[in-house]
């Protein structure tokens, strides 16, 4: 077989496209709306507008009952969506201490400035399925509530008003003046990277780290973060501080100067304390610091706990492994470039994807070369059972009375 | 109000996603005369002073708006009319800038060079050519010239002979109203091949033709 086309295929193609949709609606049920999607499927949605970088709850939604809940699909159609938007304006930084919050905890004190507040979390359930949901309807959707807001409205009477509701110091602000935590560095780029704009290369700045990995894909992070706390490294972490809530959005009006407050986002945020393990020995004698914690950060969209911690784990052990100028000695979540290229669930997605397009032509040349290789071995083993044959028989014919004038061809050969 | 500024606001959505195409359409086959949509939704185009005419006369308004659907904060752009490029603060760059955010900037870093007429005077000699590493990050530049037309028929006319890729054969092209330097400065920009300027021709009744720097060009 010579050249292959890889035209046509076109009528099947389309009929591929009808199929699908005739899966997504075979089931005859009323159309899911996207508005229950945004309302009820919060942490998918969430997931969708995470890694496809684009902060819009109502496309997430539309992207998910477009992709039947496929995360990846869900998200690469959020990016691509986003590739054609003009930029009109850059956000002003905001920190984390400006955050609205729902739920923010720590693990390294139990009585951090502010308290604990846990906030909507699955933490403390227990893993059963819960059956009611099942006859769930519009009454008791109702019913609840009505009754958790009566309950709400008498809590909140009888709590402290004087504080404004929802803000918190940060926790690693305290570690900082206890002297534990080392000080922030300041940034040694006057503007951020933008990795949208300029493809990552190695070594790469802090801000295009947490930049790639903000829109990583979180089974990636997961899995990479995990990778380094249960045994392929050295990081152990403890969580400083997990917040989860609302995010003032602000830019300068574009003719007065003046900053405005556009809106907000739901976010999380995850900072994570490790000590930091000095390995080469060049480092060990260097500098008379006084030792110190090092701080992990990470960041999502929405509510992504997984993600920003794990995000986090590697943002301190990437931080750790430049800073002793050891890459990936303490395992390959140590090792920046590693990392950094294979969290994008998109493009890691697109490419195992790619391998479903035809490769006939690929395909080819690799029989060709694989024909090669198995005609030289089989040459190759053909010789060697001929010069095998030619032994035994030498060998064979060895103790027979030899003519005289046959020693000289034996020898030759 | 509300209404008529959202309905400005959907045409030009609107206007963007096929012109951009059409723009796209041009490069992938250049010389192929593509005949751009009038953008009703922009209003009045700025005036800019015409040498040529001896008065301040409108920007051609169909290559002024297509250059705007390139534009965001993220770009840069360079504007010049009769040699010359325009400063911060003229009619034509307040224009682009209020209504994409783009900043103006020195010939040598702008994105974006758009000619308010069909003479740069030897400014596209100043224009980024990119760098071996990063081609992509040359300029392309936008020139208004007077008319568009895939057969000679003016003695005054400008022929184009273009191959290269996306061309079968040979393309004629005739020009009227691009300076007749302009042809050896592009010839000469496209010399270091894959460095280069993009350019696109527009011509005032909204015909484009794309000459990428893979064409080659002869008269």
């Amino acid at each position: 077989m010579g050249y292959v086309a890889t035209k046509g295929g076109t009528q099947a193609i389309l009929n591929a496209e009808l199929l699908l949709e005739y899966f997504r609606l075979k089931g005859g049920s009323s159309p899911i709306q996207t508005v229950q999607i945004q309302d009820q499927m919060r942490l998918a949605v969430d997931r969708a507008m995470s890694e496809g970088s684009l902060y819009a709850p109502e496309l997430a939604a539309l992207a998910l009952k477009q992709s039947e809940g496929d995360a990846l699909e869900a998200s690469f159609l959020l990016r691509a969506y986003r590739s054609t938007l003009p930029r009109l304006a850059y956000s002003l930084p905001s920190a984390g201490a400006d955050m609205r919050v729902l739920r923010r905890i720590s693990a390294t004190f139990k009585d951090i400035p502010g308290g604990q507040l846990l906030g909507p979390t699955r933490d403390y359930q227990l893993k059963l399925l819960n059956k009611l949901l099942v006859d769930e309807s519009d009454q008791t959707v109702r019913e609840y509530l009505a009754q958790f807001e009566a309950q709400a409205l008498k809590q909140i009477s009888v709590t402290d008003t004087k504080r404004p509701t929802g803000y918190y110091p940060k926790v690693a602000d305290s570690m900082r003046e206890q002297g534990i935590l080392a000080p922030l560095q300041a940034e040694k780029e006057a503007e951020p990277y933008d990795i949208t704009r300029k493809a990552i290369s190695f070594p790469a700045p802090r801000s295009a780290r947490l930049q790639t990995m903000a829109r990583g894909d979180v089974g990636s992070l997961l899995a990479l973060a995990y990778s380094s706390v249960r045994g392929y490294g050295d990081a152990h972490p403890t969580l400083g501080e997990l917040r989860v809530g609302y995010l003032p959005v602000q830019v300068a009006h574009p003719l007065t100067g003046e900053l405005v407050e556009i809106g907000e986002i739901m976010a999380t945020e995850s900072e994570m304390v490790s000590r930091v393990t000095v390995f080469s020995e060049e480092a060990e004698g260097k500098g008379d610091e006084v030792p110190k914690f090092g701080l992990g950060y990470g960041f999502s969209f929405g509510h992504s706990e997984v993600k920003a911690i794990s995000m986090s784990i590697l943002d301190r052990v990437i931080s750790a492994a430049k800073e002793n100028g050891v890459h990936g000695q303490s395992g390959p979540a140590a090792n920046e470039e590693f990392v950094l290229q294979h969290i994008d669930g998109i493009e890691a997605s697109g490419f195992t994807a790619h391998f479903k397009l035809p490769h006939y032509v690929t395909f080819q040349a690799d029989i060709k070369v694989l024909e090669r290789s198995q005609a030289h071995e089989a040459l190759r083993q053909s010789q060697a059972a001929d010069r095998r044959d030619a032994l035994t028989t030498s060998h064979k014919l060895g103790p027979l009375p030899i003519a005289p004038g046959q020693l000289d061809d034996d020898e030759e050969e | 109000m509300q209404t008529a500024w959202l309905q400005a606001q959907q045409a030009q959505i609107r206007y963007s996603a096929a012109t951009f195409r059409q723009l796209l359409d041009s490069l992938a086959r250049p010389g192929k005369i593509n005949q751009l949509e009038y953008p009703d939704f922009l209003g009045e185009p700025p005036l800019y002073y015409s040498g040529t005419a001896g008065q301040e006369i409108t920007v051609n308004r169909y290559a002024l708006s297509a250059l705007l659907t390139l534009l965001d904060r993220e770009v840069s752009v360079g504007v010049a009319a009769n040699g010359q490029w325009l400063m911060q603060g003229d009619p034509v760059v307040r224009w682009l800038a209020l209504r994409s955010g783009v900043p103006l900037a020195g010939p040598n870093e702008a994105a974006f060079a758009f000619f308010c007429d069909g003479t740069s005077g030897g400014l596209l000699a100043q224009l980024s050519l990119g760098t071996l590493l990063e081609p992509e990050a040359s300029a392309t530049a936008i020139y208004c010239v007077e008319r568009l037309a895939s057969e000679t028929a003016h003695p005054e006319g400008l022929v184009l002979k273009l191959s290269g890729p996306g061309i079968l054969g040979v393309k004629t092209i005739e020009v009227l109203g691009l300076g007749s330097l302009e042809l050896e400065l592009i010839q000469a920009s496209r010399k270091g091949y894959p460095l280069g300027v993009d350019i696109y021709l527009v011509d005032a009744a909204g015909q484009c033709i794309g000459l990428p720097r893979t064409t080659r060009i002869s008269n």
